[in-house]
């Protein structure tokens, strides 16, 4: 782990959620930021540089897709990776993310061990190929 | 003579004829004839007319011409005042013409005046009612035809279903108005053209239907039957709009998911806030506030299980539930029910009496919730202290047979039937209070029969109770077509099409240094007792593969690690399956421009795999293909060709 703190943005609209993820990750040793909604979301990625997205797909304003699918077009932050946090119910969600060019996605309820997990791959891959 | 009616009345002739001589005549020709005959004589036309309005008459004679008429009117009149009764015209022999003509107006028949006889009359007499009677019941045979007729066209005209008959050409030879309806063209446009859809006897189909002018697009059941269209084999297609039920079952099904999204936020959230306090993310706690904590845990673990079973009962009472089929290897799977239940074991043993068993062909996440169910149903019968719980695996008739024991009480035999119902809970004798919902074994009965396993109970009172269901083994090419067919009648995904990438790992097994050699092939059949995961290479062998030597083992393991990868990357939806020197994604995307996009990704990522995978060998390239079900092929086989072709192009 290197000294300095990666950033992870959190992207869901329960504040509890993102409260306990926000959390979890900032004991483990990440620099959290969180976003509401679907335009919060793009805004904080331009001003803030998070180094991984943890994206949910149901938001207010602009849900995950339309995130993710401006985020993939940008030629500058196409290369952070993203996460989507899809419904367990909903399978097609986890199809259409990785048609949209996510990373990885992880379906709800998950395990907060297993999200920290992943976070941490997705780094580790992100920087091995830079 | 016959008499056609009644005997005792007399018929009754009615005879129109100005000539008193013939007249006198036909009198006496009946007066000699073998049954009682009552004649009324007119000598003009009206009188005629008016006296067929009066009486029932059997048969009319008319004498022709009668003045100031045209020829051939009297017969005319006659027939279309009683069209029943048969008419014999009466000529003089001049114009024997007339007679011919009156018998197209209608008449029976025609006498010639002056070539009468007793013997000439009776025949044309008998003759003419004999005819007439023969005519009456035809036309009452066709009409009943007619009607009969009518009522089917009615009911097959009228038929809310739509109705397409189709030759064993593909071509359709009718459709009904409801079938027109659904198919947004007409008749006359349909006849002789093809018939779009699958015909299969076997099951009920669903296909969508658009119109010609794209609105309107239906959700449409076809039921086909063999039937026989004009003297030939024909399918007969039932085509049921089940659109708006469709629409329901969707409004209801997004009903379940939003309320069920609703119920599980927050449970998610106070899993969180126990999670990271147990993780000490919020700071210290003290070995009690641990021990409460878990037990909160525990609870919320309860509720979302119970939120989980009654889904997936109402998604199998839908008939939604839906496999994701792959290849299973069952000890690790076990190894992961026992992992995940750690939390409500305790003190109980777990014993493992696995013998070596083929991989199995199962929905990996379903299998763990039946394991993971039929432990903490033996959890919950067992005693903390003492308690036993043995897993077995053995080889069986039907594939894998996998048995959960405990050593608890025991279940009663009569109550052992009632373990599988919904909602049933077996009290009493064997535990003071009900202990879980009663949905656990049901969904468990249900996941089983989704695999065509069969489930069963095992107990003795005071010995224990014992749980053994079975699942198929997997075979590759088996695997394959059933993976294709599950994928089609996915429900409600609205899954117009499959898609299929096929890798090829032909380079990575060059690099592995196993070029293919004639070297002697080993076979599952050489290795009665082989390892988990080694039998598919009997089906390996059926689908042409050749060599399987050290090296191919090493390949597998390979294959192996390829598959997990690129499962991981790919919806649940999905499947992966490896075939031959080969991995297989099955999508479920229609669309070709989706298809390539993941299979870009795909080749990307096994690429990098297979590099890291062959090591010092250098980079590894991966070649792959598409294909897309339907239009590279019905039938799983000839798709797979389709796909290997253009895979052989591309190498």
């Amino acid at each position: 782990m290197a000294d300095v703190k990666h950033r992870v943005l959190v992207v869901d609209d329960e504040p509890n959620i993102a409260k306990i993820v926000k959390k979890q990750l900032e004991v483990s040793g990440y620099d959290v930021i969180v976003a509401v909604d679907g335009e919060m979301a793009l805004t904080k990625v331009r001003e803030e540089h998070p180094e991984v997205i943890l994206l949910d797909v149901m938001l207010p304003k602009r849900n995950g897709y339309e995130v993710l699918g401006i985020l993939k077009q940008d030629e500058q932050l196409k290369r952070i990776p993203v996460m989507m946090l899809t419904a367990r119910a909903q399978q097609q969600d986890q199809q259409t993310s990785l048609e949209h060019g996510a990373d990885a996605y992880l379906a709800k309820p998950f395990q907060l061990e297993e999200l920290v997990e992943q976070v941490k791959a997705l780094l580790e891959r992100a920087g091995s190929t830079t | 003579m016959m008499r056609p009616d009644k005997v005792d009345d007399p018929l009754r002739l009615l005879l129109i004829e100005r000539d008193r001589g013939s007249a006198r005549l036909v009198q006496k020709f009946l007066a000699s004839a073998d049954w009682p005959w009552k004649v009324e004589h007119v000598t003009t036309m009206q009188e005629g007319l008016e006296s067929l309005s009066a009486n029932g008459v059997s048969i009319v004679l008319v004498g022709l011409p009668i003045p100031e008429m045209k020829p051939l009117d009297p017969v005319v009149q006659v027939c279309a005042r009683v069209p029943h009764v048969p008419v014999l015209a009466l000529v003089s022999p001049r114009e024997e013409s007339l007679g011919l003509d009156a018998v197209q107006q209608g008449a029976q028949d025609y006498l010639v005046r002056g070539r009468l006889t007793q013997e000439i009359f009776t025949r044309a007499v008998r003759y003419a009612i004999e005819r007439r009677r023969l005519l009456g019941e035809l036309e009452r045979s066709v009409d009943s035809l007619q009607m009969s007729e009518t009522n089917l066209k009615n009911v097959i005209e009228n038929n809310a279903d739509g109705i397409v008959v189709v030759n064993p050409d593909g071509r359709i030879v009718f459709v009904n108005p409801s079938a027109e309806a659904l198919l947004g063209r007409s008749f006359k446009e349909l006849l002789d053209s093809t018939f779009e859809h699958p015909l299969t006897t076997e099951k009920v189909t669903e296909i969508h239907l658009v119109r010609p002018d794209g609105q309107d697009r239906r959700t449409v059941e076809v039921q086909v039957v063999d039937t026989i269209w004009e003297g030939k084999r024909a399918s007969l297609a039932a085509l049921h709009d089940v659109t708006e039920r469709k629409r329901v079952e969707q409004m209801k099904d997004e009903f379940v998911s939003t309320v069920s999204h609703e119920l599980r936020t927050p449970l998610t959230s106070m899993k969180g806030v126990v999670a990271l306090m147990l993780n000490r993310a919020l700071g210290d706690i003290n070995p009690e506030q641990e021990d409460f904590l878990k037990t909160m845990r525990q609870d919320i673990d309860r509720l979302a299980e119970l939120i989980n079973n009654i889904l997936d009962l109402s998604k199998v009472d839908a008939g939604k539930m839906m496999l994701v089929r792959q290849r299973v290897h069952l000890p690790s799977l076990v190894e992961q029910a026992v992992r995940s239940s750690q939390a409500i074991l305790g003190q109980r043993t777990i014993e493992r009496r696995f013998e070596p068993v083929p991989d199995v062909f199962a929905d990996a996440g379903r299998v763990l919730q039946v394991l993971v169910n039929l432990l903490s149903n033996a959890v919950k019968f067992t005693q903390d202290e003492g308690g036993m719980i043995a897993f077995e695996l053995k080889a069986s008739p039907a594939g894998v047979a996998i048995t959960i024991a405990d050593n608890g009480p025991g279940i009663p035999k009569e109550d052992q039937w009632r373990l599988f119902q919904k909602f049933e809970q077996v009290r009493e004798s064997w535990t003071e209070r009900p202990k879980g919902t009663g949905l656990g074994l049901a969904i468990c009965r249900e996941i089983v029969d989704l695999h065509q396993g069969t489930i069963s109970v095992q107990s003795d009172l005071g010995k224990g109770t014992a749980f053994s269901f079975t699942l198929p083994v997997y075979d590759p090419a088996t695997a394959f077509s059933q993976s294709l067919q599950d994928m089609k009648s996915v429900e409600g995904a609205d899954l117009q099409g499959v898609s299929v990438v096929l890798v090829s790992l032909a380079d990575v097994e060059r690099r592995l240094g196993s070029l293919p050699s004639a070297v002697p092939t080993i076979s599952a059949e050489d290795l009665p007792s082989a390892p988990a995961g080694t039998v598919r290479n009997r089906s390996a062998e059926r689908l042409g593969s050749s060599s399987w030597n050290g090296t191919s083992a090493k390949l597998e393991e390979v294959m192996k690690e390829g598959e997990e990868m690129i499962r991981k990357r790919l919806s649940r939806n999905d499947r992966v399956l490896s075939l031959e020197r080969s991995l297989i994604a099955i999508l479920a995307v229609a669309d070709v421009a989706g298809t390539e996009t993941i299979a870009q990704r795909m080749q990307k990522v096994c690429e990098e795999w297979a590099t890291k995978a062959v090591g010092k060998a250098g980079p590894a390239a991966i070649v792959l293909a598409t294909g897309h079900f339907p239009q590279d092929g019905m039938e799983p086989e000839v798709l797979l060709s389709a796909v290997r072709a253009r895979l052989n192009a591309a190498n």
